[in-house]
């Protein structure tokens, strides 16, 4: 039905014409639009064409655009600019709206309002980005009746995206109907003219799209096209070294994605994410064995240690500074404010700490970096793996030159996957060539019964260092799951992965607590060693420290609890069902004998 | 939602351009406004060239067949709306008598189920003491009262203090009067002004003069802001507009209702 579409006041939009118009005043829907000024006896311009900006706002990683919402900011002439709160589950019709005086970026800084309200727990501490923008030029005609009364408003708009290129894009042009109160019936009789006029049927205008997916077509956007979570494709019966490359892809792409967004300290999502990408490549590195020569290996483990310890310092500034308010409320009240000078000293030692990272992501050290290793990952996986070594840093392999040899690439991967040709055994003990199904199956049973080994050998006495040790194995069992996933039966991965995370959390209170109660006592030291905190700042320090390490013995006490649950018999033969059955019956063997 | 009567026993007295004027207002700030044209004359539904005319007239508008939400127009100006008057108004008493029971709490019956729809309503009344004006002063939060400084004026303003005064359930309606159609060429107006001021302390300071500006509001069929922004009587009507904002919407224990 044709009111459904109309339905709205004024946000559904009937789209009219696929193509995009050059022109911007006389263009295809604004000529029937006079045409329909002719025949209306009474028509007229509401007033001049009118010019604003819209622009599609999002988290860099689309956490509205995930929730089924966009942010529309409107910016017309000197008026403050609207935020419009769009429902893109229901036709983009306006939720919510609300005025602000300055440029949206983090949630608390938007005056209070409908749309302040719905962000603020999407958004979360992620800055809103623009992620298109677009000019609209709208004419807004009313249609009169014998009265010279507005029964009906026509807008047409003519949008266009706005890029970084000096053309701007046309963007199919769109044309709505605003309905006056009590006027349904010219109303409908406007729809039927225009209909007429501009020859289109009812049916069309069902299915007008929100002006935000044809900017983000336009602007070559892929909403939701970041994301953290590791979702890899793998063909069981790939080769291991290319299964393994691709996951380092993978996690290459989130690095390099956020770059950019760390050095300008957007917010502090980027680094986050930037050092979980390296701490997945170190651990892949390392955990996925004896399918890259060591010496490789162990140079861009190196360099990525490097990389996870420069990027170090803020991230610790962070998490205290984002934690602050918890830390501060977790003290008696008439201590809380003896913390303040070291949110200052924090703060005040932030610029200096940054300028430090944006100088160390813009080193030639770091681009040698990026640069080596993409040379590493985009190297054709070479048939003997013992050539393996000698192919880093140098696109060419001595075996196949690609920049002669443009189809050897794709040729090679293939050979490999077809299961008529047995893979030739190791020449030098890796295993590249062999199936990464096999390499996962062993690896990740490897692992788990390391955990466990580990995690029963722990009593109420074992020092840290072994619950610390435990943290580490458990971490790369969850990675090897994760990258994994999709060589195993779908869904059967989530729950061993999830106890993972259960006992990691418990694992990581442990050790954070202890880490961060270690870096406070320090942090006290320098405070006070450069006069910046008197007495009351260092009880209240002090205090702090206590809580933490009173958290820590908490942690240590629900160990054996959670481990125990890790450990249940239940779980255990879900890992076995997972990782293989005769491996596990061996492992399960030497248990019993153990 | 608030609602504001714009009232006189007497006709003719600026009441219904008042009506119009404080409407348009009061939309342009971003209020939700309703003008609720109860005179039979139809004067604001007029200026805002709306047909006079409702379904069924008065009496199914009282039965709510249709219902109120149905009834209501769409003005020119965001934000604004008209319930149209209807020849039938002018035996609003005789439907109200009707009533089964309650014949003075119909109109705030009837408004009761738009209440979220509008932050504002603006009642233009019918002159005289009815049935009708009883229904008004029990559902306003304050009366607007057009007074021109003539002693015929200021008799009528007496006879109304008195009535609503004698009815207890009405002491909470505040009234708002303040003079209109004021000539600053006749020193009998001034004199006038002098002496009500201080008879009725109540009495708003703005005053909106005779103007030929307002008169034409029915060539125009327009609010007058809308056509004439910069005159003085339009910035009259905005001082207006801002002392029934003070009176009607202040917070400190001033509230109507």
């Amino acid at each position: 039905m044709i009111r459904s579409s109309l339905r709205e006041q004024s946000e559904v939009v009937p789209e009219l014409s696929g193509a995009p118009i050059a022109e911007p005043i006389a263009g295809p829907v604004a000529r029937s639009a006079a045409r329909l000024d002719d025949r209306y006896a009474h028509g007229a311009s509401e007033r001049p064409a009118g010019e604003s900006l819209c622009r599609y706002l999002d988290s860099f990683d689309w956490s509205l655009y995930q929730a089924g919402v966009a942010l529309e900011e409107r910016i017309a002439g000197a008026a403050p600019r609207e935020l419009r709160w769009l429902d893109l589950r229901n036709d983009g019709v306006v939720i919510a709206r609300q005025t602000t005086n300055t440029e949206p970026g983090f949630a608390d800084a938007l005056p209070d309002g409908p749309v302040s309200d719905l962000l603020a727990p999407i958004l979360g501490i992620r800055r809103l980005l623009p992620m298109a923008e677009v000019a609209i030029r709208a004419q807004r005609l009313r249609v009169l009746n014998e009265d010279d009364k507005t029964v009906v408003r026509i807008v047409i708009e003519e949008a266009s995206l706005r890029g970084p290129e000096p053309a701007a894009v046309a963007l199919p042009p769109r044309l709505r109907l605003l309905p006056v109160r009590g006027y349904a019936r010219e109303m409908d009789d406007t729809l039927r003219r225009l209909e007429q006029s501009l020859g289109f049927s009812a049916g069309e205008h069902e299915s007008a799209t929100p002006l935000f997916f044809d900017a983000m077509t336009a602007a070559g956007c892929r909403p939701g096209g970041y994301s953290t979570k590791l979702a890899y494709r793998i063909d069981p019966e790939q080769r291991a070294d290319a299964a393994a490359k691709a996951i380092l892809h993978g996690l290459f792409d989130t690095l390099e994605a956020n770059v950019e967004g760390t050095v300008k300290n957007l917010d502090v999502e980027f680094l986050h994410d930037l050092r979980v990408a390296t701490r997945r490549t170190r651990s892949a590195l390392s955990q996925i064995k004896g399918v890259f020569a060591p010496p490789i290996v162990e140079d861009f483990k190196a360099r990525f240690a490097w990389l996870q310890q420069v990027t170090g310092p803020v991230r610790d500034l962070d998490v205290y500074l984002l934690d602050f308010p918890t830390l501060r409320d977790s003290l008696p009240e008439a201590m809380r404010d003896g913390l303040e000078p070291l949110r200052d000293w924090l703060i005040g030692h932030y610029a200096e700490e940054q300028a430090k990272l944006a100088e160390a992501l813009k080193s030639p050290r770091f681009q040698a970096l990026r640069r080596d290793w993409r040379a590493f990952l985009e190297a054709p996986t070479p048939r003997d793996s013992s050539l393996s070594g000698a192919q880093t840093g140098s696109p060419a392999g001595p075996q196949s030159g690609p920049a002669s040899e443009p189809l050897s690439q794709p040729a090679s991967s293939m050979s490999a996957m077809a299961p008529q040709t047995p893979p030739p055994p190791p020449a030098d003990g890796l295993d590249g060539e062999r199936s990464i199904k096999s390499v996962a199956d062993r690896r990740l049973r490897s692992v788990y019964q390391r955990l466990r080994r580990e995690g029963r050998a722990i009593t109420h006495v074992s020092p840290a260092a072994e619950l610390h040790e435990l943290r580490k194995t458990c971490k790369k069992l969850r990675y090897l799951m994760e990258f994994f996933e999709s060589l195993y039966p779908s869904r059967e991965m989530r729950k061993p992965i999830k106890q993972c995370k259960v006992l990691l959390d418990n694992l990581g209170s442990f050790q954070d607590l202890e880490v961060q109660a270690a870096h406070l006592a320090e942090t006290a030291r320098r405070m006070h060693a450069e006069g910046a905190c008197g007495v009351a700042t260092l009880l209240s320090m002090g205090a702090l420290i206590r809580t933490m390490l009173e958290g820590q013995q908490r942690a240590r006490q629900q160990f054996s609890k959670t481990f125990a649950e890790f450990d249940s018999p239940t779980n255990r033969a879900a890992f076995e069902r997972l990782f293989g059955a005769r491996g596990v019956g061996a492992a399960a063997a030497r248990d019993a004998n153990a | 939602m608030k609602i504001i009567g714009v009232y006189s026993i007497k006709g003719g007295v600026g009441k219904t351009s008042t009506a119009v004027n404080m409407a348009y207002l009061s939309a342009a700030e971003g209020r939700r406004t309703l003008v609720w044209d109860l005179d039979p004359q139809g004067a604001s539904s007029f200026y805002f060239r709306i047909k006079p005319k409702v379904k069924g007239g008065g009496g199914a508008l009282l039965r709510r067949k249709p219902e109120l939400d149905d009834v209501i127009k769409g003005t020119d100006f965001d934000l604004l709306d008209l319930l149209p008057a209807d020849f039938s108004y002018r035996n609003m008493d005789i439907l109200l008598e009707g009533a089964k029971k309650r014949p003075t709490a119909q109109l705030e019956r009837l408004l009761a189920p738009i209440r979220r729809d509008y932050d504002l309503v603006i009642l233009d009344c019918p002159p005289s003491i009815s049935l009708m004006s009883e229904n008004i002063f029990r559902a306003a939060n304050a009366l607007l009262v057009p007074v021109i400084p003539s002693t015929l004026s200021a008799r009528t303003l007496d006879q109304l203090d008195a009535f609503l005064g004698k009815d207890n359930a009405q002491g909470k309606l505040r009234l708002l009067p303040f003079f209109s159609m004021v000539d600053a060429a006749r020193s009998l107006h001034a004199e006038t002004m002098a002496q009500l001021s201080q008879d009725y302390p109540n009495m708003l300071s703005t005053s909106i003069p005779q103007a030929p500006e307002v008169e034409r509001m029915g060539l125009h069929r327009t609010p007058l802001p809308a056509y004439a922004p910069a005159s003085a009587v339009t910035s009259a009507y905005r001082e207006l507009w801002a002392e029934l904002v003070a009176a009607v919407y202040s917070k400190k224990g001033r509230r109507l209702r």
